[in-house]
């Protein structure tokens, strides 16, 4: 049976919530949490990336609509990244 | 997974003719205003922690990790059913779109179930929204996503319940509009599950 690309876009999230889930677990305590919290938020990103475009299809809508949902989340990833690498400064 | 029976959309499509829009335009203008909302309230919080670092992240330890991962998986799921009840729908096969949007709807329970639980897990343990602003920002903003949980729960329901009556287009287009919002509430919480629970 022919699996629907958008059923193995659902695996692909599933893999990336774990991996998040794990580095964060495996990486509590240890020296590279900074480094952890930087990769959660890009794979959190690429992950609202992957539904926008795709669940919701949005790489249909048009293209206005699309610059719209597509800055949101990229804003809002870029915020988090921003936000994280001046915790670590002000944390040294 | 798009076809020949999205081709009316055109007439509710931006004029801007490239692509189309999957539902109704107001509830993409709905959708876009709350992620601008929610983006607002990503960044309050931010601000609120680079100012208590140290307090928001050892509140963030009393938070259930596990449950949170078990929830962005249902929601996550039950986000591809939808998928599955919109591809279905414009293929015109109602049964296997409203057996989908049923799975949808039961997995939304399942989050809301072990929300509810969760929450009551704090509230045991004496930590509520009065505590500090770190959990101020976690009932707040896990409560506010749990209402669109809600809301989005109860309008799949009344459509798959409703399923087969009406016009082919317009049950297209209502399949359509909760998928959309579905799914918004699905990347939400992949924000707010990043922000809340792991990001420390």
């Amino acid at each position: 049976m022919l699996i629907e690309k958008n059923t193995y876009i659902l695996f692909f999230l599933v893999m990336l919530t774990l991996l998040s889930f794990f580095l964060i677990e495996d990486a509590a305590g240890e020296g590279w949490t900074r480094w952890a919290s930087y990769i959660v938020v890009i794979v959190t990103t690429f992950k609202a990336r992957l539904i926008i475009l795709n669940f919701m299809e949005v790489k249909h809508a048009p293209k206005k609509w699309r610059l719209m949902y597509e800055t949101w989340y990229i804003s809002i990833g870029m915020m988090l990244l921003i936000a994280e690498v001046m915790t670590a400064t002000v944390n040294v | 997974m798009r076809n020949e029976n999205s081709k009316y959309m055109n007439e509710n499509s931006s004029a801007s003719g490239d692509g189309e829009l999957s539902g109704s335009e107001g509830l993409w203008i709905f959708v876009f205003i709350d992620m601008l909302v929610y983006g607002l309230i990503f960044m309050v919080f931010l601000l609120e922690r680079s100012r208590s670092i140290d307090l928001f992240y050892e509140s963030q330890s009393y938070l259930n990790k596990s449950l949170g991962l078990i929830n962005t998986l249902i929601l996550l799921t039950s986000s591809w059913c939808v998928v599955k009840a919109v591809s279905a729908a414009r293929l015109n096969d109602w049964v296997r779109s409203g057996r989908f949007l049923w799975c949808a709807v039961f997995l939304g329970g399942g989050f809301a179930v072990l929300k509810i639980f969760e929450y009551y897990q704090k509230l045991n343990s004496d930590i509520d929204i009065l505590t500090n602003s770190f959990f101020l920002f976690y009932f707040f903003m896990t409560f506010v996503h749990f209402l669109h949980v809600i809301a989005g729960i109860l309008a799949i329901s009344i459509l798959a319940k409703g399923i087969k009556v009406g016009s082919s287009v317009n049950r297209i287009r209502s399949v359509e509009n909760a998928g959309l919002f579905w799914h918004y509430v699905d990347v939400l919480w992949v924000f707010v599950f990043a922000i809340l629970y792991l990001l420390g």
